[in-house]
């Protein structure tokens, strides 16, 4: 779990395939207080508010902000020339 | 200075400096994985182009893709859509180029560029190591915001291509200022 990234391997023939990476590991996110720290029920230690997470869960919004900030700034452009100009500056 | 030379080095690796890997098995990552990289917000919200696509463009890449006319409709509001002239679905106007059943026959792809930015001419840089491949044109000139230009690529493998492997490689717009980047995809099947 060192990687800057969280993928899910995904080589199929999928014609939408390749599209973008966000940061998805050791994410500091917004946690259910009624949650225990770990997920697990045996787990007393509960009550907080955040939490660091894993996964395309955390992913998914990094790139939803990003939509929105797009959307604000290009409020006449398309959901796909959004998800274009996300793509296409993407880094490596 | 060594924050320069650390972010060009860190081009394709992680945080601990290793080449990024996959999740959950430990092989190297490939554009499968990171796509056409990490999302850069203060490029994103300036890309010069844009490859735009529209409810029409949906419908008749799901006519391309062999869907029926009553399902086809069902998801145009369930308005008729009736399919017609002949699409392509490796012609669907999207930010990433996959072909993944080449043979050695050559194969043109289509794609419409919009632009979004200043007035400017924007030239075509492309690799895909293994195949033979074109752009044409190779150079793109707009005078206004919204004007679009259409350009094919034509893909071949070659006699010594590996066969049923991935080939990675990418297509870049550049007017100086904006960098327009596509990943490419393609697999030899036969």
């Amino acid at each position: 779990m060192s990687s800057t990234i969280y993928i899910i391997h995904t080589e199929c023939d999928s014609l939408f395939q390749p599209d973008v990476t966000a940061p998805g590991v050791n994410i500091l996110a917004a946690y259910s207080e009624f949650a225990s720290a770990s997920t697990l029920l045996t787990d007393n230690r509960r009550g907080f508010k955040f939490n660091v997470m894993q996964g395309t869960s955390m992913s998914c919004p990094h790139v939803t902000g990003i939509a929105g900030l797009i959307k604000t700034l290009h409020p006449n452009w398309s959901p796909a020339a959004i998800k274009s100009a996300i793509m296409t500056t993407g880094a490596l | 200075m060594s924050f320069t030379v650390v972010h060009i080095a860190a081009t394709t690796r992680d945080n601990t400096n290793r080449p990024i890997h996959d999740g959950f098995v430990e092989t190297t990552a490939t554009p499968f994985a990171y796509g056409s990289g990490h999302v850069q917000p203060d490029l994103a919200i300036d890309p010069g182009l844009v490859y735009d696509l529209g409810l029409t463009d949906y419908l008749n890449f799901l006519c391309a893709s062999g869907y029926n006319q009553q399902l086809i409709s069902a998801l145009n509001f369930n308005r008729t859509f009736i399919c017609s002239g002949t699409h392509s679905v490796t012609d669907l106007n999207y930010p990433s180029i996959t072909l993944p059943n080449l043979s050695l026959k050559a194969v043109t792809i289509a794609r419409t560029v919009t632009n979004v930015g200043p007035p400017g001419t924007y030239t075509a840089t492309f690799q895909l190591l293994g195949y033979n491949i074109t752009v044409v044109p190779s150079s793109l000139t707009f005078s206004k915001i919204g004007e679009k230009k259409t350009f094919k690529v034509t893909v071949q493998a070659r006699s010594e291509t590996k066969r049923r492997t991935y080939e990675f490689g990418e297509l870049r717009w550049t007017d100086g200022k904006h960098i327009v980047r596509s990943p490419i995809t393609v697999k030899r099947r036969r």
